[in-house]
């Protein structure tokens, strides 16, 4: 089976300073693969290298290739292409990720008329689509609000409709359920998966919460200061847990938990 | 509550200003230009309800007149200001770098440069007129607003959207247009608010002065200039356009604090 994604030898650097040294993981087709690592860890980094949204003052070397294409260093208008259409993503802040001054349908047609030629109203219409299929209520008049009207948990339903928008091959999700509250984390996770499964779209996740991970991701990798200090299937990685990083990881969750 | 009071009470006021400067379109109780020697220095009558000035020209007539002024020159001072200030914040806020470092730089010198100063450096070189003294108040005001937008940009260009955005190849213009003006619209708007009191301050202070809006047109600085010398005799004639300016000041500053509470991100959390 080829690998969607490759990541090989991944190192960012800025400055003296090394952030993320020698990563390297595949994500095949369809599969659901989990980051892990405390804060500071070079997980967010590491997805904004394979988006190709790195901030401006760090290097990255290494490689990144989606479906063979090489992404690191690849042009900017052949990234625009991709990002949103092969590769999406979806933000930690449903605050941030959606415009205050702009109706929540139009921001969910935008994401399609970016990749696709269709015109105004079919694009509306097919937003509406898109936000019944992430189970939101209404969705002509959901539609038709502005972002503050909406609850957090629908906000966040409206920054994943928007990711889900072009059904991307690959969907990276940056800690989408840390600012919710628990209850609504477990049906956006649901969402997430349907999302992608319909689609047979592969997700990798990004998280510091292991119960998410246990619940979401097939196979796992902890990252601990820019290194993969582990890596395998969930039930293996956190049942069986080899490395010392990870094994503290999982005695502060369960601390966390109790 | 104590905000809409603000929003409410400044509403009122401009409102009424507004009001007072459309009808003298239509109507004023006397010709506010009629020179008439008999009615010199008249106190309040029912048929001149202000008063008269030293040249027997009434009073009312002529702050209605004046109300048109003062409106006229905070309008195309204001919107001078807003109109080159915030293109130029928001280019600074968008690009960064070395542009962004000239435009503010150039914008703290501008700043520096006392408004009234210009003003009179104006009118020196192209003759007193209103016209000097709208060009002269609207420039001076140009920084505020760069400021503005430019602070409102930055925080909107660290936004997800503007990202994703970004990230998905919309241009620059497209991104200004669609995701920038909309997000700092309210704080242009407060601005501008607080930019037409200072506007009709100054425009007050310029007529004053004798740089500003060139008799025999009516404005409240220049009815208040015209009052000095007659301030002993007739405080009348100074407290009355004294008190039209104070209550338009008034009346946008707290329009502009009141859009500011309807506005502020910070504080609508609290709402």
């Amino acid at each position: 089976m080829s690998a969607l994604l490759t990541v090989d030898g991944l190192r960012l650097t800025t400055g003296p300073s090394t952030l993320v040294d020698d990563v390297s993981f595949h994500i095949g087709p369809g599969e659901r693969v989990g980051l892990i690592g405390a804060s500071g860890s070079g997980k967010s980094l590491t997805a904004s290298a394979i988006m190709g949204l790195l901030p401006e003052e760090i290097t990255a070397s290494g490689s990144v290739r989606l479906d063979g294409r090489q992404l690191l260093g690849a042009p900017e208008r052949q990234l625009s292409r991709l990002r949103g259409k092969d590769i999406a993503m979806v933000f930690q802040e449903p605050m941030t990720a959606l415009n205050p001054a702009m109706r929540v349908g139009r921001q969910v047609a935008e994401a399609m008329r970016l990749h696709r030629r269709i015109d105004r109203g079919a694009a509306l219409a097919a937003a509406v689509e898109l936000l019944d299929r992430v189970r939101l209520p209404e969705p002509e008049r959901i539609a038709r609000a502005y972002p503050h009207q909406l609850s957090g948990g629908q906000r966040q339903r409206v920054v994943l409709a928007i990711a889900l928008a072009n059904d991307p091959a690959l969907l990276i999700c940056d800690e989408p359920t840390t600012a919710l509250d628990v209850t609504v984390q477990a049906r956006i996770l649901d969402l997430i998966l349907a999302g992608v499964g319909e689609q047979g779209g592969a997700l990798l996740f990004i998280t510091h919460d292991l119960a998410v991970v246990a619940s979401v991701c097939e196979r796992v990798l902890v990252l601990e200061q820019g290194r993969i200090v582990e890596s395998g299937p969930v039930r293996q990685v956190l049942g069986a847990p080899r490395h010392e990083y990870t094994k503290r990881l999982l005695a502060a969750s369960t601390l966390e938990a109790s | 509550m104590a905000r809409t009071v603000n929003l409410v009470a400044g509403a009122v006021l401009v409102g009424l200003v507004v009001l007072v400067a459309l009808v003298s379109f239509a109507w004023t109780p006397h010709d506010p230009l009629l020179v008439d020697a008999s009615l010199r220095l008249s106190g309040p009558t029912a048929e001149y309800v202000l008063g008269t000035d030293r040249f027997g020209r009434d009073v009312a007539s002529q702050l209605m007149v004046g109300a048109r002024t003062t409106l006229y020159v905070g309008v195309v001072a204001v919107g001078i200001a807003a109109l080159a200030g915030t293109p130029l914040g928001i280019v600074a806020g968008m690009r960064g770098g070395w542009l962004d470092e000239l435009i503010m730089r150039v914008n703290d010198l501008v700043l520096a440069f006392p408004a009234l100063l210009l003003a009179i450096m104006l009118g020196a070189v192209y003759g007193a007129s209103t016209l000097t003294a709208m060009v002269a108040i609207g420039v001076a005001t140009v920084p505020s607003f760069a400021r503005v937008a430019r602070a409102g940009t930055l925080q909107v260009m660290s936004t997800e959207y503007v990202l994703a955005a970004r990230a998905g190849g919309r241009s620059r213009a497209w991104i200004a247009g669609r995701h920038v003006l909309p997000n700092i619209s309210g704080l242009v708007l407060v601005q501008s608010s607080v930019s037409f009191a200072i506007a009709v301050l100054a425009e007050a202070a310029l007529s004053f002065l004798g740089f500003g809006t060139a008799p025999p047109t009516p404005s409240w600085g220049r009815m208040l200039q015209e009052s000095q010398e007659l301030l002993a005799v007739e405080p009348r004639l100074a407290l009355i356009p004294g008190a039209a300016i104070a209550l338009a000041v008034l009346g946008f500053n707290l329009l502009g604090d009141g859009l500011r509470d309807r506005f502020d991100p910070r504080l609508e959390v609290r709402r």
